[in-house]
């Protein structure tokens, strides 16, 4: 059974990619609301969650992102623990 | 090889880029493919050697496009450091074409690297893994296995040995990590990101490992560490050490004491042999190894402590597993036998040129051409799904309007798809506009490109489709700046007649700006030319006379000028210029007395110093009544002195006709008329007759771009006020030869040179545009184009420039004639009204490149 880690965990990650102070990030934020997810820092964001949580994305998946909550399900869907 | 993992990779490459060492070394990367990616795994490695970098990473798959322009973001951004990276996928479809095409791709880098002073790091393609016929690939003679290695091979012996070349390999990196891992397709589907971050990094760490070599910061003493490495194991080092001895490698060796060095000893022989310093004490690692460093000869920094401790010095050592038979890998790994490829003597080699291939030396112009690009510009009715998903990823090129899918779906005015192939591929549905038109106006707030198509000219072909829908309205593009945009602005700042601030049919606006009033069409002042007279010495054949005035025969032949004027000795430029005024009186059928202005432009000297020619030719015409004005703005004057009648009609309403003149009798003795520039200069006169309110060959517009920082460039130093000649001198006075003058001028900086070159046509361009502007005219709108009577490549270059054909210009005049000064561009409007070559209606711009600098251009209506 996986244990899901703190919220926080997944947000300061997205932080230390996009260049924010930790604790700035929720799942409610968007590209539109951080600024700094610029398309060069979605790649960034999208293969440091690769590695990190040892998953994959399909085109699909990735090419659209609404918000972080949406990444997190997305993680969540294939069994990372966030 | 780093220890560390991609991501850890890129949190130190974060923190080196906070650290912002000032940076040693500029790259600049050119892939076919999204470079970012590469940016941390290579900046971290020279980071770590001493080596801080800036990059650049240049646009996607324009590497040819970016090479070739000088004006180009990578020239701009003057890189010490050329990588370029091109992938077989983006060449097109498996063929024999490939070898050219990669070809062509080095040859463009590597003379880029040169102009740019920079060094070359070509990375050799990877072989695809997509193979038509599957395993049966590798028994397929042209299969794509065997294409792709034929490519690779001619590339490498092209580049191989050079000076300031350095070769890496894609294939190794994919060698390292294995293919499977080595591919992302849903990252190169997203932003054509092909590789994972595992590839890049052993991508970054082969190039890291090249540029530390070459810029000093590689390997160059190994010390092994005795205390970890004593023992039967240590038999692995021996051929290791051995090899690193045969490549010069220093090696040393510190121990705690003289009994764990003799143990190592026993089993690593090599040692004893080759080691050339030891340090046996037991004082700190980093101690015994500056030690040793300093003993061999080595700076610190450039030695490395081989050991099995990984707690010794990280970043500072080579850590070795437990597993003696990994050590030689694990060496190799690190970089330890890295080693300058020995250079290569004797002349390139060349790739052999394809049935179709690419003109050398190639222009950016050439390049595109060769691409056989096809833009289809059509409604997007029932496709808007696409349109909108195409608009939503463009970033790069695009108005900065934010429309989604419904604000395109509701869009009130005219969508139009774009789609784009050329050689290499079908890029599909590439871009869209929408456009509404209203009140004479055309405004365009949405025009977006994917970054695939961009660098191919798509731009401008998606430009002349808007135009021409315009139908003649004035087009207003509408944007806002977002951080991205940077590619459309700057192709927006360079629409004609929107740089300056004036008015014509594209302006680029903000939203917040007021559309312009349109430029009056009509001249403010009223003339045209009633007649046209000549005065031209007899012709005299270039092939002959040639050998007496130039050594560089070749260089006169490829100008092309068949006959230039050459003046019998004892006649002088008043002359020529008193016997075509005298024509021009004839044929216009005005009598000398009724002249109420005369202008004589000149390039050259007259026959005396302290001497108005402009005077005793108004003398000796008889045309005691007229104002005399003498021009003197070098071989520009003709066509700016259409602006000065202009003038003179406006401000004395009593003038009603004025003859205007141009004439040069070139001064031999100061002067090669073959060595001087890139024309061959002759001695003539032309002459036109303008009167006020005469319909035909009416005057439009004067436009005139001066630029006095280049007032040095064509003087000659001695026989002015400031360095007098006197008589009895030694040396005879002369203008410099033009690369001489070149040298002084920009103190031997070839880029620098480039840059003026490339200014002077792009100004030439500018002069002209601003002048149809005025006139309420577009380039389009030109028949004819009459230059100064330049050689044939460089009215060539000049009709690229100005999107006009060749035959449209004074070629055939000018290669007939040579540089007749002032006088060309009536000469060439005489030669075309005799030949019934212009139309009533037809608009005409005579231009002008001229010492000084001045670009000129004057309009004419038939």
């Amino acid at each position: 059974m996986t244990t899901v880690a703190e919220p926080a965990q997944l947000h300061d990650l997205i932080a230390d990619v996009l260049d924010l102070d930790p604790g700035t990030v929720t799942d409610a934020d968007t590209p539109a609301t951080l600024p700094a997810w610029t398309s060069l820092r979605h790649l960034q964001l999208v293969v440091t969650l690769e590695e990190v949580y040892a998953v994959s994305f399909a085109y699909e998946e990735v090419r659209d992102v609404p918000s972080i909550g949406f990444l997190r399900d997305l993680l969540r869907g294939k069994g990372a623990a966030v | 090889m780093s220890t560390l993992t991609p991501h850890q990779q890129r949190s130190a490459w974060k923190q080196a880029v906070r650290e912002a060492a000032p940076a040693v070394l500029r790259i600049s990367l050119l892939a076919s493919y999204t470079a970012d990616q590469l940016v941390p795994y290579l900046g971290l490695p020279l980071h770590q050697a001493g080596l801080p970098a800036r990059f650049h990473v240049g646009p996607f798959d324009q590497i040819i496009r970016q090479c070739l322009d000088d004006q180009g973001e990578t020239a701009a951004a003057a890189p010490d450091v050329l990588v370029t990276a091109p992938r077989f996928e983006e060449l097109g479809p498996a063929g024999p074409r490939w070898t050219p095409d990669l070809a062509d791709i080095a040859d463009a880098a590597l003379a880029a690297a040169g102009r740019w002073q920079a060094t070359l790091v070509f990375v050799l393609p990877a072989l695809p893994d997509e193979r038509d016929l599957g395993v049966g690939d590798t028994a397929a003679v042209a299969g794509t296995a065997a294409l792709a290695t034929q490519a690779r091979e001619a590339v490498r012996a092209q580049l191989a040995g050079r000076p300031g070349v350095l070769l890496a390999d894609a294939e190794d990196a994919i060698r390292d990590v294995g293919a499977a891992r080595a591919h992302h397709p849903a990252m190169f589907a997203l932003a054509k990101v092909p590789y994972t971050e595992e590839l890049f990094a052993h991508l970054g760490g082969q190039l890291a490992r090249l540029l530390a070599g070459r810029y000093g910061a590689g390997v160059r003493a190994v010390v092994v560490d005795a205390d970890t490495l004593s023992g039967a194991p240590a038999a692995a080092l021996r051929g290791p050490l051995r090899a690193l001895a045969r490549s010069g490698t220093r090696i040393g060796v510190c121990a705690t004491d003289h009994a764990v060095w003799t143990g190592l000893a026993a089993h690593c022989p090599e040692l004893v042999t080759h080691a050339a310093a030891t340090a046996i004490h037991s004082g700190p690692a980093d101690v015994r190894l500056a030690e040793v460093a300093t003993s061999l000869g080595v700076p610190q920094g450039s030695a490395v402590l081989v050991t099995t401790d990984a707690d010794l010095m990280p970043g500072r050592a080579v850590l070795l597993g437990p597993q003696p038979e990994t050590w030689p890998a694990t060496l190799a790994a690190a970089g330890l036998y890295d080693r300058p490829a020995p250079l290569v003597t004797g002349p390139a080699v060349v790739v052999a040129a394809p049935v179709e291939a690419t003109p050398s030396p190639v222009s950016l112009d050439d390049f595109v051409a060769n691409l056989n690009v096809v833009v289809d510009v059509h409604p997007a009715a029932g496709r808007l799904d696409k349109v909108a998903e195409v608009v939503a990823r463009a970033k790069d090129f695009t108005l900065g309007n934010d429309q989604d899918a419904a604000a395109i779906a509701g869009y009130d005015g005219e969508v139009l798809a774009v789609s784009v192939r050329d050689r290499f591929g079908d890029y599909g549905l590439s871009g869209a506009v929408g456009l509404r038109r209203a009140d004479g106006v055309c405004t365009v707030d949405l025009f977006s490109l994917s970054c695939p198509v961009l660098g191919r000219q798509v731009e401008d072909a998606v430009l002349a489709e808007i135009t021409a829908r315009a139908d003649g309205a004035d087009v207003v593009f509408r944007y806002r700046e977002t951080a991205h945009n940077g590619a459309a602005l700057t192709f927006l700042r360079g629409l004609p007649g929107t740089a300056a601030g004036q008015a014509g049919t594209l302006h680029a606006l903000t939203w917040e700006q007021a559309a312009p009033a349109r430029a009056p069409q009509r001249a403010a002042v009223p003339f045209g030319i009633v007649a046209i007279g000549q005065a031209l010495p007899e012709p005299s054949q270039v092939a002959e006379l040639a050998p007496a005035y130039t050594d560089e025969l070749d260089r006169i032949r490829g100008w092309g000028y068949r006959t230039f004027h050459r003046a019998p000795d004892g006649v002088g430029l008043t002359d020529l210029a008193a016997d075509a005024g005298r024509q021009a009186l004839a044929e216009a059928g005005v009598a000398a007395e009724d002249v109420d202005l005369v202008v004589l432009a000149i390039a050259d000297l007259a026959e005396y110093l302290y001497w108005d020619p402009a005077a005793a030719t108004q003398a000796r015409l008889g045309a005691h009544r007229a104002e005399a004005v003498l021009v003197n703005q070098a071989c520009g004057g003709g066509v700016a002195a259409f602006d000065l009648v202009a003038g003179k009609f406006a401000l004395h309403p009593g003038y009603r006709t004025a003859l205007l003149i141009g004439a040069n009798r070139v001064a031999e003795p100061y002067w090669n008329r073959m060595a001087m520039n890139t024309s061959i200069y002759s001695d003539g006169a032309a002459a036109a007759v303008l009167r006020r309110d005469h319909g035909g060959y009416r005057w439009l517009t004067t436009e005139t771009i001066s630029d006095g920082t280049y007032a040095d460039f064509m003087r000659m130093d001695v026989g002015g006020a400031a360095n007098p000649f006197l008589a009895g001198q030694p040396d005879q006075p002369h203008v410099r030869n033009p690369q001489d003058r070149l040298d002084a001028f920009f103190n031997g900086d070839v880029r620098a040179m480039y840059r003026f070159v490339s200014m002077i046509r792009a100004r030439s361009r500018e002069v002209v545009d601003r002048a149809c502007a005025t006139a309420g005219l577009t380039r389009a709108d030109i028949a004819r184009v009459i230059h100064f009577n330049d050689n044939g490549r460089q009215l060539a270059d000049l009709a690229k420039d100005l999107d006009i054909a060749l035959q449209h210009t004074n070629v055939e005049a000018a290669l007939d004639h040579g540089h007749i000064g002032c006088a060309d561009q009536l000469v060439t409007l005489r030669r075309l009204q005799a030949a019934g070559e212009l139309n009533p209606g037809d608009v005409v711009a005579l231009t002008s490149t001229s010492s000084g600098m001045h670009w000129i251009c004057t309009l004419l209506q038939v």
